[in-house]
């Protein structure tokens, strides 16, 4: 256990750098101290203090800039100006993570789940390197005892799976990368390409985010196995979900549960009617997109992916037995349903990656020569 | 939007594989690789080679080795001859002049027999890089060596440990052919933290490569089967995984007058910029060079090459074309001849050879603002051909008198 710790530490410290660690050291010892008094109160407060920190570090200019120099240009400007002087020029290290990491901690143990009374424990629950860059998001319930149990008796067989799903993620990152390099070329000229090159362009965009982000799961998760640790799965074949619902049990599952877990049904779930339940999903959605990144275009993936989950939740109760029909045919059409899902989803990842106006434009291309 | 964890595939297959034969194949395997990538690091990959173009360079992702280069070396030269090194960026690279007529063919035929030429510029590279390497990792080996670069006056930029050929800097270092008083890598140009970090990813990159020929390795197949990295420079970019040695030096023809000299107002921005850089004028209205920038130059001059290396190496400070040059003012081109002289001489005091290239040349001689044509090529290779034939003798590698090879 010290000895992950040293390399957990050595880690972060490298590539943090003292202005990245600083940040996590306080909100981790905030989350730790309010842990162990179990107050409610105290939970809520630390709570605040790791969500503060996050939006001071990740959106403070995108709040600035987008929010507040909408309705006041000039004053916009000047403080945006004035948080970049103030901001390190990138956000810490992973911040994102430890951030939902310990609102996860804090509201489990508000909810009554024992906290953490060992500070190593809970040091290599926050600081463990093969997820500290991005995920898979732990729970600590699960992670603690596969922690302790793994380090004892951790054996040449897990080696063996770790090896072979880093080598898996080597291989789908290598793709990625070359995907990469192949958008980087040709996305600017969308216009100019033909009708096949633009599908095989549009393919590409959606295979480099789930090879790229899965090959980086299969890393961490293959690392962490080979010390006997096993981190919860990130991804289970998203493309060959048959509906927006299966998709995210099948994207980002780390994430999704995350959301569903502390911010739908905080928010109240299903449990308040049928229009609530979706207003819940387009803010659980919507803050879903803004995690992703600080700017206009995530938060608009998001929303449409509420949405969508909102229409599929509810049009089986279309009026005069349209709905309950179309829920008749949909079961039948196993195939159409996962045409109609990637379609969804692959268009949905030009608004991830392109400003609204050239997604809706890369969008209505695909289907003009 | 949550179900029970699926057990992934990859954890179904791992689990029915026997950890000893994978550790033995993982072990084995991994030995051969090294194996087959010190064979690779032992031949000459790069056969034919006239000078580097974008495909076999790290623009192109082909990031040719320090053993890639020193093997082009050794079979191309010869202990017998003396060698002279070019190393720099693409204005002694020949960009401007189609590989028949690049002007190192012109210096090798000027210079004769008893020296070899060889091309190791590449585009953007600092004098301290790529070609530096090589000279340097290669003078216990060839103690008859010259290293021609060019350089901005009053600019002597060290291996930069971010950009595109710090790799072969780190490599080198790791090989421990360098000689003593080779400068470290440049990583003050980025924050704190990031520099440290680039120092530290870069260096273990070295030993790694150095260790394991995982480029010498990479390098051969990519060079002579298959290439793993799409590049838009290959054409067309889908054939991405066509082997290296399938492509050619495209260098284009150089347009006419005027066309040729596009870009008008940035490169003339870029001219009174630099001017105003190098020079100011003192109280008595007199040039003198701006001593802010004297004292980084000094600074890093001292350090850019070892001490044992500096009477070896031969910087080339290279005027702009005429066509630019005449569109300053007469105090502008005034303060611009006063940085070349002044460049060649401060290069001097600090233990090199220079000498300046391309004053009162016409257009014709310039592919752009800054690229010689072929013409331009010759008559730089006409002018330093002397120069490099006398620093032989004053280095020993000529007798005086004879001026016949030495011993």
């Amino acid at each position: 256990m010290i000895w992950l710790l040293i390399a957990c530490v050595t880690f972060h410290a490298h590539y943090a750098g003292p202005a990245g660690v600083l940040p996590i050291i306080v909100i981790g010892i905030v989350t730790y101290f309010a842990g162990l008094t179990r107050h409610r109160i105290v939970c809520l407060f630390a709570i605040a203090v790791c969500v503060g920190a996050l939006c001071f570090y990740k959106y403070t200019i995108f709040f600035l800039n987008g929010v507040f120099g909408q309705i006041n240009p000039e004053a916009g400007k000047m403080a945006s100006a004035w948080a970049k002087n103030i901001l390190p020029q990138a956000p810490p290290l992973g911040i994102s993570f430890f951030a939902f990491e310990f609102v996860h901690y804090l509201y489990d143990v508000r909810s009554g789940t024992p906290p953490l009374r060992n500070f190593f424990q809970f040091t290599g629950f926050a600081i463990f390197f093969p997820s500290l860059v991005a995920g898979p998001i732990k729970r600590y319930e699960q992670f603690i005892p596969s922690l302790k149990e793994g380090l004892a008796r951790v054996n040449a067989q897990d080696v063996v799976v770790g090896i072979v799903q880093v080598a898996f993620g080597y291989l789908k990152k290598v793709i990625a990368d070359n995907l990469t390099l192949y958008l980087e070329a040709y996305q600017d000229r969308f216009a100019d390409l033909h009708l096949d090159q633009r599908w095989f362009l549009f393919t590409a965009i959606a295979f480099r985010i789930l090879l790229d982000f899965s090959g980086y799961s299969d890393i961490a998760i293959g690392l962490a196995r080979m010390i006997g640790v096993r981190l919860p799965p990130n991804f289970d074949w998203p493309y060959f979900a048959t509906s927006i619902q299966n998709f995210w049990q099948r994207w980002h599952m780390s994430l999704s549960s995350w959301i569903r877990d502390y911010v739908y049904i905080p928010l109240g779930g299903s449990r308040h009617g049928h229009a609530r339940r979706i207003l819940n999903g387009l803010i659980a959605f919507g803050l879903c997109g803004l995690w992703h990144g600080a700017a206009w275009n995530f938060v608009l993936w998001g929303l449409y992916h509420g949405l969508g989950l909102g229409v599929c939740a509810s049009y089986r109760y279309l009026p005069f037995g349209f709905g309950r029909n179309l829920e008749r045919i949909f079961s039948k059409l196993k195939p159409f349903n996962w045409l109609l899902t990637q379609a969804f989803v692959w268009l949905g990842w030009l608004l991830f990656f392109y400003p609204v106006v050239k997604a809706l434009k890369m969008a209505r291309l695909l289907f003009v020569i | 939007m949550s179900r029970e964890p699926p057990i992934p595939l990859l954890e179904k297959f791992g689990q029915r594989l026997n950890p000893f034969l994978v550790f033995i194949g993982i072990f084995t395997g991994f030995s051969l690789m090294v194996l087959a990538g010190r064979w690779a690091g032992k031949q000459n990959l790069l056969i034919g080679f006239e000078r580097s173009y974008p495909l076999i360079s790290p623009e192109g992702y082909f990031y040719p080795s320090l053993n890639n280069l020193t093997e082009l070396v050794s079979h191309v030269g010869s202990r017998r001859k003396i060698l002279v090194l070019v190393g720099g960026d693409s204005v002694l690279l020949g960009v401007g002049q189609k590989k028949d007529q690049l002007w190192t063919k012109e210096l090798q035929r000027v210079l004769g027999p008893d020296f070899v030429v060889i091309n190791l510029a590449y585009r953007g590279a600092r004098p301290t890089e790529m070609g530096a390497v090589v000279a340097e990792a290669l003078s216990k080996k060839y103690p008859r060596l010259i290293y021609v670069a060019n350089a901005e006056p009053m600019s002597m930029p060290l291996p930069l440990a971010g950009g595109p050929y710090g790799y072969l800097n780190w490599e080198a270092q790791a090989s421990g052919e360098l000689p003593k008083g080779t400068p470290n890598l440049d990583v003050g140009a980025f924050a704190a933290n990031r520099g440290e970090e680039l120092s530290t990813e870069g260096s273990i990159r070295g030993y790694f490569d150095f260790w394991s020929h995982a480029s010498d390795l990479w390098n051969y197949l990519g060079y002579k089967f298959v290439f793993t990295a799409f590049n838009s420079l290959k054409v067309p970019p889908e054939r991405f995984f066509e082997a290296r040695n399938s492509s050619q030096d495209q260098e284009t023809d150089v347009l006419p007058i005027p066309q040729r000299f596009t870009l008008q107002e940035q490169s003339m921005r870029i001219l009174r910029m630099l001017i105003n850089l190098w020079v100011e004028k003192d109280a008595q209205g007199d040039f003198r060079i701006n001593p802010g920038v004297l004292a980084e130059f000094n600074g890093l001059a001292r350090v850019a090459f070892p001490n044992s290396f500096k009477p070896k190496t031969f910087i080339l400070l290279v005027y702009n074309a005429p066509y630019f040059v005449g569109q300053l003012s007469r105090d502008e081109q005034a303060a611009y001849d006063f940085a070349f002289s002044q460049g060649k001489s401060w290069l001097e005091m600090a233990g090199y050879r220079s000498a300046l290239i391309g004053r009162n040349w016409t257009d014709d001689n310039f592919a752009d603002r800054a690229h010689l044509t072929a013409s331009g090529g010759q008559k730089m290779a006409t002018a330093i051909a002397p120069e490099i034939k006398s620093m032989a003798v004053q280095l020993g590698y000529l007798p005086a008198a004879s001026k016949e090879p030495g011993p």
